[in-house]
């Protein structure tokens, strides 16, 4: 189990959107100067420390200190630091109580978000000119962490709001690494371009998976991309990218805001991932950027989720998209990973049939952090539907109660409670879930509500509190008469029904 | 959506390039017909970063005028959009 640094990581911000060369040397020294500190402050293998980190270079350094210290790391969901409210407060004690941290890690000088001051141990990092031992083998720092040893835990959405903690230990993480390069056909001839976040699993995987083979990296930070998102394929351009990594909403948003004076024509290829992808958004990506030198077949639909590492099913390196009934195909599962489509009663269903999708190999996690732990040879329930068909698989939907935007996944029930509050309304009197929309390439997120009192003022005051809250735009807000909410016989909300009635018209 | 000069913004005018957005079903639906008024803040319009993307868009389209990659915020008020817009063409 290794990794292969390459001379020089790149990164790319909006104080040098030129990018800057940092040597891999350096990065590993100090990688090496980051367990040394973590050491200091009585973190013993095993421990898991926390990551609140915005520099490339300090995210990359900490990972990697971080089991050199035998410890186990965490980055911390966007959550943490979106905004000052109680229930934040409450969703980050809520991690805490499951990831119980040794330490938080923060950049030398930030400042932390309220709701993460005061309540973990910090340590600050030195500053990123600080001195470090350029002779520090990057071999060195993962020597002697075996497959079973915990690697990282990435917090999920759980329908139920709670956090949430799968567990990715060495083991599976390799293998999802090289069933992904296997996959993608990636060699050290590479380059990878990356925008996507840490906490996020597509974010990781941008950072680690170049290392798996020796490629070139080029990070820039999120909040470059999210203020100037031309800067993403720009910086492709610049340093002829090979293989990036983006979901559909970033397509939908270059396809409207062109991007000039490029040439993607290294562009090999796009993991496009993070929320459903449509039709309508490759197409019109394709066919913006035919004249920059996209090709057919670099846009590859791909599926998968944090509990899988990151990759469940990805596309053929070269081969265009396809559609079945307006949906599009994610490619067939990745090597070593097995899917099987069930029904309700959890049978196999016919090919072509949509039904859940279970999934098990060598790369699904075997537990989320401090619940009971799941068989290796049992299939895991992705909460997802779709159906199969000539071996490549297409997504349709979900049952797991979770609205999804920007790759950005949101409980249902944390935006049901915001609304709720908002207006000052009980408990299940507002229902929240996505609705597909193929027709504009997107996931509507529709927002019903049982209130008497309703108007623009109580339209308003919901949109701007979820958005306050969560960052998350709601595209729809409804009001529907008392009782027309579908509920289960003891009274549980029903927000799938909920949906297909949105979606029929009937409420 | 109809093309003005560059110059002359006015609240009424970002407004509408709101509502356009919003029956575009790029900004909250609410935002077609409901109440916006100058104080108004990104925020309190529910639009996220990525409506954000979409208005600066537009309104770079609008205007003819690249707009700063800190042009808009989530406390960014309607009344300072329009007053940026006029700054700045």
């Amino acid at each position: 189990m290794n990794f292969i640094w390459p001379e020089n990581f790149r990164f790319v911000g909006k104080s040098c959107p030129e990018g800057r060369e940092v040597p891999g040397r350096i990065i590993a020294g100090r990688s090496a100067l980051i367990a040394e500190l973590l050491k200091a402050q009585g973190v013993l293998p095993g421990d898991r420390v926390a990551m609140w980190l915005t520099e490339g270079e300090n995210q990359v350094a900490a990972m990697f200190g971080c089991w050199a210290a035998g410890a186990t790391f965490c980055v911390l969901p966007s959550f943490a630091g979106r905004s000052n409210t109680e229930r934040s407060q409450l969703r980050v004690d809520d991690v805490w109580s499951v990831l119980q941290p040794k330490l938080l890690l923060k950049g030398a000088g930030a400042e932390l978000p309220d709701v993460l001051a005061g309540t973990v141990d910090v340590l600050e990092l030195p500053a990123l000119d600080a001195e470090v031992d350029e002779t520090s083998d990057p071999d060195a720092l993962i020597a002697g962490r075996g497959p079973d040893d915990m690697a990282f835990i990435q917090f999920t959405s759980g329908s139920t709001g709670g956090a949430k903690g799968a567990v990715v230990r060495f083991g599976q993480l390799m293998a999802n690494l090289n069933a992904i390069a296997e996959r993608t056909e990636l060699t050290s001839a590479d380059c990878m371009v990356s925008w996507a976040p840490l906490y996020h699993d597509m974010g990781l995987m941008a950072v680690l998976l170049p290392l798996s083979r020796g490629a070139d990296i080029v990070l820039m930070e999120t909040d470059h991309f999210v203020r100037r998102p031309t800067a993403w394929l720009e910086t492709i351009s610049r340093f002829g990218g090979t293989i990036s990594t983006a979901p559909p909403t970033a397509l939908k948003l270059l396809s409207r805001r062109k991007a000039q004076n490029i040439d993607l024509s290294s562009w090999r290829y796009a993991w496009i991932g993070g929320e459903m992808v449509f039709p309508t958004i490759l197409k019109g990506f394709e066919d913006t950027y035919a004249d920059a030198g996209l090709a057919q077949g670099v846009l590859q639909p791909t599926y998968g989720m944090a509990e899988t590492v990151v990759g469940i099913s990805c596309g053929i390196p070269g081969e265009p998209w396809s559609e079945q009934n307006g949906f599009i195909s994610c490619g067939p599962p990745l090597p070593d990973m097995e899917l099987q489509i069930v029904d309700e009663a959890g049978s196999p269903v016919a090919t072509g049939t949509q039904g859940q999708i279970m999934v098990r190999g060598p790369s699904v996690m075997q537990g989320y952090l401090g619940l009971d732990s799941f068989a290796p040879e049992a299939w895991f329930d992705t909460g997802d539907l779709g159906f199969e068909t000539a071996g490549r698989i297409y997504i349709t939907g979900r049952t797991k109660d979770v609205l999804k935007r920007g790759a950005e996944s949101f409980p249902a029930t944390v935006v049901e409670a915001i609304a709720e509050d908002a207006l000052g309304l009980r408990t299940g009197r507002a229902a929240a879930f996505a609705s597909q929309r193929p027709d504009i390439g997107k996931e509507e997120i529709v927002l019903l509500v049982e209130s008497r009192d309703w108007g623009d003022e109580q339209v308003r005051s919901v949109a701007a509190a979820v958005t306050k809250e969560l960052g998350l735009q709601v595209d729809v807000i409804r009001n529907v008469k008392g009782g027309r909410l579908p509920r289960t016989s003891s009274g549980k909300l029903m927000r799938q029904k909920a949906a297909a009635l949105y979606r029929e018209g009937l409420v | 959506m109809t093309q003005q000069s560059s110059a002359n913004w006015t609240e009424e005018r970002v407004i509408g390039v709101l509502r356009e957005l919003a029956k575009n079903e790029e900004l909250p639906a609410h935002l077609v017909t409901g109440t916006i008024t100058g104080a108004d803040t990104v925020e309190t319009l529910g639009i996220d970063s990525i409506g954000g993307v979409a208005l600066i868009d537009q309104l770079e389209t609008e205007s003819g005028i690249p707009l700063p990659d800190d042009f808009l915020d989530f406390d960014t008020t309607v009344a300072s959009i329009t007053q940026q817009m006029n700054a700045l063409a």
